[in-house]
């Protein structure tokens, strides 16, 4: 058993001192939040880095629908507190109840709501950051446009903790739409459901959120009797004057292909609950075996896809989750026990062969690129002390 | 630059692609701002493995390569201050692939915006990003710049478009970063970074971009106001009601006059503002949104409130909106189109500042908004061969800047620093952000010959 050296900053003076006492120490850094997700090969000199005390609310804008906030603060009950106060912040993942908003934002963790809301970048209008070579830097404001030289927000985001760590956000906010349904639908096979998806896509109905589950999926929805086969679930949001004809049409293209049931969840508490237990299933299936693999793809592939992925892990007998965001092409494939790396590659290699990519896994392969990645590691975190950019790792 | 580097780029893209006069320099002196400086040689390159070959050349020589598209730039990012290779992508302006399926299209970024949409709409679909040089400019050149446009409001900034993209390296590498899907799983986004970057990075080849379907309805409606005041309050409050608008457009009384010597639509030349404003989305939501926006409007004293009844009269107040850049060209022989953004609830103080400045300076100011987004274009007025009245302008330029960032706003929303706005930089950032800038350029381009010292000086 591995002795853990958790470091808890209160300010910036503390982070700074002690990012410079790594440098020196020739130590690797890493958010906590890391070690209950992934199985990471951590030693006694890792510093393991514990935001938590970074969690205050600095200024909440309501005539510029902006917040400030500090990065450590949870990202779940940071949107209620938005949320009471009348203010929507849309994006929503998996970790959101476990995992501090800087480390969403840090791992560009794919939100629910990928698609109809966007991503990251389109509601993080300025930050703060401590980066690996000790540097504190203020970056953006509560702008909404801002083309002032090089996009170093947009390569924070999703950077992974290898150029720094951020302390804190100013974030767009939108209005809370006016009303919500979320519909459930079971289907025979898990194609048919995808290719539905496309469907509804295409006659312009755009779900705020749209997951497709394979069968062994249904574990993860909690509190609804569902048959074993794969399921479709969508919140469709929007004006109360326009959503009755959304749901018309979503029900008419979907009603074709489902099997045997459906249900539509109208109140907003039950809405909340649902979700709730939806994150914490995942986060709990994803934590149980820390070797899941995540992918984007061309959404018009993703069928194929997913059948093959379906057929050609039969033979490890190993029964798994897949869910696929409907509206990005972005998904994963969760193994319901520990797998080996054999079953991971099988994984990685038929995403692959779809022109997919494995979410983290570097895609390119040039040499100029290799050199330009290096060079910028070398002005963000000279003496490598980030533990997920380490060239051991 | 030798005559023998010249022939050496002659074999690569052939005579007609290739021009050494005087007089053809000339043309490509300027962009759409005061500034000059001419290239030694303008290749039109027609394909990638002729720019990959021109920038291996120039990488080995040492030669400066400015890449430009229509020349539209406003912060003088296209202008070869230091010779070399002007590089016109104007002839790789193909739509490469449509794939509705996926909502990506692929084109090269010599397509002209406004072509790209008139290709699209047929199909149901459109490119959201609508700079107001959309009839000319080049989605390359929008994607260097990261334009924005009166869509940025609800839709978002080009950044938010662009998926990935084929580009060649300083070094003449040929490289792919993004691809068409929805997402960018790399480790660091090398996609966003480029989309801004003003042509210091790399220089694009083929683009993968996101489209969008079209909205199955619009209302457009026009409100005059007393005071910009109660304009700006206006564009708060409808934001806080709950509805984004597509668009959110402010004129000040100096271009409202403009627009409408111009156009001569009856535009109300009394009022000090008047804002153009846009919803669209499913036909049942529009009237509830607009009866909001009418409510607003009233709470804020507005003069008159207009829906436009047709197409055509919608069209017209466009066009109102869009040629008034051109139009103040009637009161006096040049102008200086500034673009600079504050939060938005800091549009009052900063228009009452640049009346203000133009008091001072005794120089006409108009003040055209993205009010929605707090992004400004001050127009100043003024005579390019009074060189004392082009000092002043340079002046009040700098104050609007130096007004804007002590508000809380930002050097540019849409237009880049180029040259223009690198003597401020230093006002925006601090020596650690700036050096992280500096070596993320010298990361892409060790010999800085792209677009050489734009942004910040970067130096050999």
């Amino acid at each position: 058993m591995v002795n853990i050296n958790i470091m808890s900053p209160v300010d910036i003076r503390e982070l700074q001192s002690t990012i410079r006492k790594a440098i020196t120490n020739k130590q690797k850094i890493l958010l906590k939040e890391n070690l209950e997700l992934q199985s990471l090969p951590i030693d006694a000199k890792t510093v393991i880095l514990d935001l938590s005390s970074f969690d205050k609310i600095i200024e909440l804008d309501k005539e510029n629908f902006t917040v400030t906030v500090e990065g450590g603060i949870n990202f779940l009950e940071f949107q209620i507190m938005l949320a009471q106060k009348g203010f929507f912040f849309p994006l929503d993942t998996y970790a959101s109840a476990k995992t501090s908003l800087s480390y969403n934002v840090l791992h560009g963790l794919p939100s629910y709501t990928l698609g109809e809301y966007g991503n990251y970048r389109e509601y993080v209008l300025g930050l703060e950051a401590v980066l690996f070579n000790g540097d504190h830097i203020k970056i953006g404001g509560k702008n909404i446009k801002n083309v002032s030289g090089l996009d170093i927000i947009g390569l924070l985001i999703g950077s992974k903790e290898t150029l720094g760590i951020i302390t804190k956000l100013t974030l767009r906010l939108l209005p809370f739409p006016e009303e919500k349904r979320v519909l459930l639908f079971n289907f025979k096979e898990l194609k048919t459901a995808l290719h539905v998806t496309n469907q509804l896509i295409n006659k312009g109905i755009n779900p705020a959120k749209l997951h497709i589950l394979n069968a062994s999926g249904n574990s993860i929805i909690k509190n609804i009797n569902l048959s074993k086969s794969p399921v479709v679930i969508a919140e469709i949001d929007g004006f109360k004057a326009s959503l009755p004809r959304q749901l018309d049409v979503f029900k008419e293209i979907i009603s074709g292909h489902i099997s045997n049931f459906s249900l539509e969840i109208t109140d907003n508490n039950e809405i909340t609950n649902f979700w709730n237990n939806f994150r914490e299933a995942q986060y709990q299936a994803l934590i149980n075996v820390q070797n899941t693999v995540s992918f984007s793809c061309i959404i018009s592939e993703i069928p194929e896809m997913v059948a093959e992925i379906e057929k050609e892990l039969v033979k490890f007998e190993q029964e798994f989750i897949i869910q696929v965001n409907g509206i990005v092409g972005t998904g994963m494939v969760i193994p319901l026990k520990k797998v080996d790396n054999e079953w991971i590659s099988q994984v990685a290699k038929l995403i692959e062969k779809y022109d997919g990519k494995v979410l983290g896994k570097k895609s390119f392969v040039n040499q100029g690129l290799n050199t330009i990645h290096k060079k910028l590691i070398d002005a963000f975190d000279p003496a490598r002390i980030s533990f997920l950019g380490g060239e051991e790792f | 630059m030798k005559e023998t580097q010249i022939s050496f780029l002659r074999n690569i893209v052939g005579n007609k692609n290739i021009c050494t006069n005087k007089e053809e320099l000339l043309v490509y002196e300027y962009d759409a701002t005061l500034l000059k400086g001419a290239p030694e040689v303008i290749v039109f390159p027609e394909n990638t493995e002729q720019v990959s070959n021109i920038l291996a050349f120039a990488y080995q020589e040492g030669i400066p390569v400015n890449t430009r598209g229509a020349g539209t730039n406003l912060s003088g990012g296209s202008i070869p201050d230091q010779g070399g290779i002007a590089l016109v992508m104007t002839k790789m302006n193909k739509v490469l692939e449509t794939d509705f399926k996926n909502g990506v299209v692929v084109v090269e970024p010599g397509v002209i915006n406004q072509e790209l949409q008139d290709y699209l709409i047929p199909h149901g679909y459109y490119y959201p990003p609508d700079p107001a040089s959309m009839k000319a400019c080049t989605i390359g050149g929008n994607i260097g710049e990261c334009s924005g446009g009166p869509r940025c409001l609800k839709y978002g900034v080009t950044r938010d478009y662009v998926l990935g993209m084929e580009m060649v390296l300083g070094t003449g590498e040929v490289v792919v970063i993004g691809s068409k899907q929805q997402m960018n799983p790399d480790p660091l986004d090398l996609v966003k970074l480029m989309v801004g970057s003003e042509g210091t990075l790399g220089v694009f080849t083929k683009l993968f971009l996101k489209i969008k379907k079209i909205p199955e309805a619009k209302k457009t409606m026009l409100c005059t106001f007393n005071s910009v005041k109660d304009a700006s309050k206006t564009v708060a409050n409808i934001i806080s009601r709950g509805i984004v608008p597509t668009t959110l457009e402010m004129m000040d009384n100096l271009l409202i006059n403009c627009a409408e010597d111009f156009t001569g639509l009856g535009l109300d030349r009394n009022a000090d503002a008047l804002l153009l404003i846009e919803v669209d989305g499913f036909k049942e939501e529009l009237d509830g949104q607009v009866q909001v926006i009418k409510e607003v409007c009233e709470k804020n004293y507005v003069k008159e409130f207009k829906i436009a009844q047709s197409a055509q009269e919608v069209d017209q107040l466009w066009t109102a909106r869009r040629t008034v850049i051109g139009a103040v060209a009637r009161k006096r022989p040049s102008y200086s189109l500034q673009d600079v953004t504050v939060p938005r609830n800091k549009l009052p103080d900063i228009v009452e500042a640049i009346v203000n400045i133009s008091q001072k300076y005794n120089l006409p100011i108009g003040v055209l908004a993205h009010a929605g987004d707090g992004n400004l274009h001050p127009l100043v007025l003024f005579d390019e061969r009074n060189k004392e009245e082009v000092k002043k302008v340079h002046e009040a330029e700098f104050n609007i800047c130096k007004i804007a960032l002590s508000l809380g706003g930002t050097l540019s929303g849409e237009h880049g620093i180029g040259l223009l706005k690198k003597p401020y930089l230093k006002q925006e950032f601090s020596p650690e952000v700036l050096k992280l800038k500096k070596q993320i350029m010298l990361a892409f381009d060790p010999k800085n010959i792209l677009n050489p010292d734009k942004i910040l000086e970067v130096g050999k």
